[in-house]
């Protein structure tokens, strides 16, 4: 799927995006194109509907109104299981792993999900392509190969955000949503997870929403800034942190 | 690099659960309770012990039915007895027949006439009680698995499987009603005597069932092993996640209910054959009730716990009816204390036994090794 992925403009596309609850509008009618590649991430207040916004691009919400395209093809309708085989895939920002099994059987069950159509109850395992080869070398990749025998509930609360990453890596997707990334880590933690980041950048799009101010300057391509529903700004971080709309937005907090 | 983690040893499992059912008549102390041991008047293949082995193959079946939904997939389904019903009264009316003609279910039906002749043949019988036990079972899955989930889908099931109990019970043309159908012939086995299944004071039947319920438990074995199995665990820990890495989640949910309808159903099919009769209790609440204690009490989370729930269910059962008409309470009493103490049931209980003893002797090798003046890892 990434491979095909930048010779489209865009990654995502939304046509007058409208979530509403209980007639409060999270996600107010955003037109937007979300170009292939780089990091594009997004900011905003608490409650801006950064989440909700994510919500209806990765399929965990249909919207109350308007489109979703995803490479010129509408994805409105597709459940989240349709979207991630078109190369889509996110983490959350609560932790989204398989607790009681083991890190490598966690990170297993994601390489065997692109097989999904042959996972039948007659298959013997190794007749599935090399899940094990490529499961190991994602463990190798997010640094959690000598946890892999833990049950994945008992890592530290990185290692299992990392330990998400791994999994939302394995259909070697050509978007990569990251919910929050970085949330409750240590500055070691966060370091590690944006170098992780900008490792496996290269070939796909990275969608992030993130709080931590010194990391959405230093990795992103772009950056949307939502505030009650809507975008308030899109720009490069130089042009954000100029803007003073956006100034006005967070009070100051961000220049 | 590093190797994959090692695979369970399914010769060993398997073997052990070989070795258990061979054992399994002998391990029947409620019978003996009226019987002294040292007076020889206890007889190891009493027709009691064996009949009673032969009922916990049977209920140790829809146990494992039952626990692929709930143990390995994490589905509550309050009506699985549905499907033994199924199983025992479609064996039972294929093998004995009937004829029915002016109403149905209370209802007229004209000039039509439902005839079978009694047909002496165990295997057409077997694929028909799987095959719709299998229909129904995936016609049901395809309306709630998209439309519901925990207690929903506990109530649902549980509802359907009143409808089938009601079925049987009003559509007594058919079914017998009340009584059920009695007197369903023992068939042959080809190439043993005609009644070989009813010699022995019920060793035979006992064999037979054996037999059977041991593929049926390899082949469930084989599927909580398989890539399907480990695709039913992700759902179990965490659907959202599993839906999000691209599995279609509602086509393994149908699949596994279906899967999982087919040993209630080999468990009723057998049942018939050993009782010779059904009757409407079989697809009953109760029988559904029970089975989840069953499961609760052996341990949903290991593969034999729902077989040693089984076992241990029937046996409190038998033995406190040899001492108190209360005894319909002290299966319930006996679910209660693991419930409070040991969520994790029996198979919970003697893991956590093992791993005591094993960090005992680690901690004692450790000491060793330190009074020699050895280095000790961490």
């Amino acid at each position: 799927m990434s491979e095909s992925g930048h010779t489209f403009a865009y990654a995502f596309k939304t046509e007058h995006l409208t979530r509403s609850f209980a007639g409060f509008k999270a996600v107010n009618d955003i037109t937007l194109e979300i170009p292939s590649g780089g990091v594009r991430t997004i900011i905003g207040p608490n409650g801006a509907g950064k989440t909700t916004f994510f919500n209806l691009l990765s399929g965990l919400l249909p919207p109350s109104s308007g489109r979703v395209l995803f490479e010129d093809r509408d994805i409105t309708g597709l459940d989240p299981y349709q979207r991630a085989r078109l190369g889509i895939a996110r983490s959350f920002q609560i932790t989204n792993i398989f607790g009681k099994l083991s890190v490598y059987e966690n990170v297993r069950l994601a390489v065997q999900s692109l097989y999904d159509g042959k996972a039948n109850f007659l298959l013997p395992s190794g007749r599935m392509g090399d899940l094990h080869g490529k499961a190991v070398a994602i463990l190798d990749d997010i640094g959690l190969s000598p946890a892999a025998e833990a049950l994945a509930e008992n890592l530290s609360h990185g290692d299992q955000r990392r330990l998400e990453i791994g999994l939302v890596l394995a259909r070697d997707p050509a978007i990569l949503m990251l919910d929050e990334p970085t949330a409750g880590m240590s500055p070691t933690e966060t370091h590690a997870t944006v170098e992780l980041i900008q490792r496996i950048s290269p070939g796909r799009t990275i969608m992030l929403v993130e709080h931590d101010i010194d990391v959405v300057m230093s990795i992103s391509t772009t950056i949307t800034v939502m505030q009650t529903g809507q975008i308030l700004a899109v720009g490069t971080p130089e042009e954000i942190r100029d803007n003073e709309a956006v100034q006005r937005a967070y009070l100051g907090g961000l220049a | 690099m590093m190797k994959a983690p090692p695979a369970a040893k399914w010769w060993i499992d398997l073997g052990l659960i070989a070795a258990a059912f061979a054992i399994l008549p002998f391990l029947m102390p409620g019978g003996s309770l009226d019987l002294n041991p040292f007076t020889g008047h206890r007889l190891p293949f009493h027709a009691g012990f064996v009949d009673l082995a032969t009922t916990i193959l049977a209920f140790s079946l829809l146990a494992l039915g039952f626990n692929l939904l709930f143990g390995h997939s994490g589905e509550l389904s309050f009506g699985h007895a549905m499907f033994f019903a199924i199983g025992a009264y479609v064996s039972a009316l294929f093998s004995k027949g009937f004829n029915v003609t002016g109403t149905l279910c209370g209802v007229g039906i004209g000039s039509l006439q439902l005839h079978h002749d009694a047909v002496n043949n165990l295997w057409i019988s077997l694929i028909l009680s799987l095959g719709l036990a299998a229909l129904s079972a995936w016609l049901l899955a395809r309306l709630i698995v998209p439309r519901s989930s925990g207690i929903y889908y506990a109530m649902i099931t549980l509802a359907s499987a009143q409808v089938i109990y009601f079925l049987a019970f009003h559509c007594s043309e058919l079914s017998g009603g009340e009584d059920g159908v009695q007197g369903v012939a023992r068939p042959s086995l080809p190439g043993f005597p005609v009644d070989w299944l009813s010699q022995s004071g019920g060793l035979h039947m006992y064999l037979f069932a054996a037999l059977i319920t041991f593929v049926a438990v390899a082949f469930n074995y084989w599927v909580v092993r398989s890539p399907f199995g480990s695709v039913l665990h992700a759902l179990r820990e965490n659907r959202q996640r599993a839906r999000f890495l691209g599995y279609d989640a509602n086509k393994y949910r149908v699949n596994a209910f279906v899967l999982s309808a087919l040993f209630p159903a080999l468990g009723g099919w057998l049942w018939t054959y050993f009782q010779q009769a059904i009757n409407p209790d079989a697809g009953s609440v109760d029988y559904s009730g029970r089975v989840v204690m069953m499961s609760l009490l052996g341990g949903i989370h290991s593969f034999v716990g729902p077989m040693i729930g089984a076992f241990v269910y029937w046996d409190i059962q038998n033995s406190a009816s040899q001492v108190t008409r209360f005894w319909p309470a002290a299966p319930g009493a006996v679910f209660v204390v693991f419930v409070l103490a040991a969520p994790e049931g029996i198979n919970g209980l003697v893991e956590s036994l093992r791993t005591a003893l094993r960090r005992r002797s680690f901690n004692e090798t450790a000491r060793e090794t330190e009074d020699a003046g050895g280095e000790v890892l961490p």
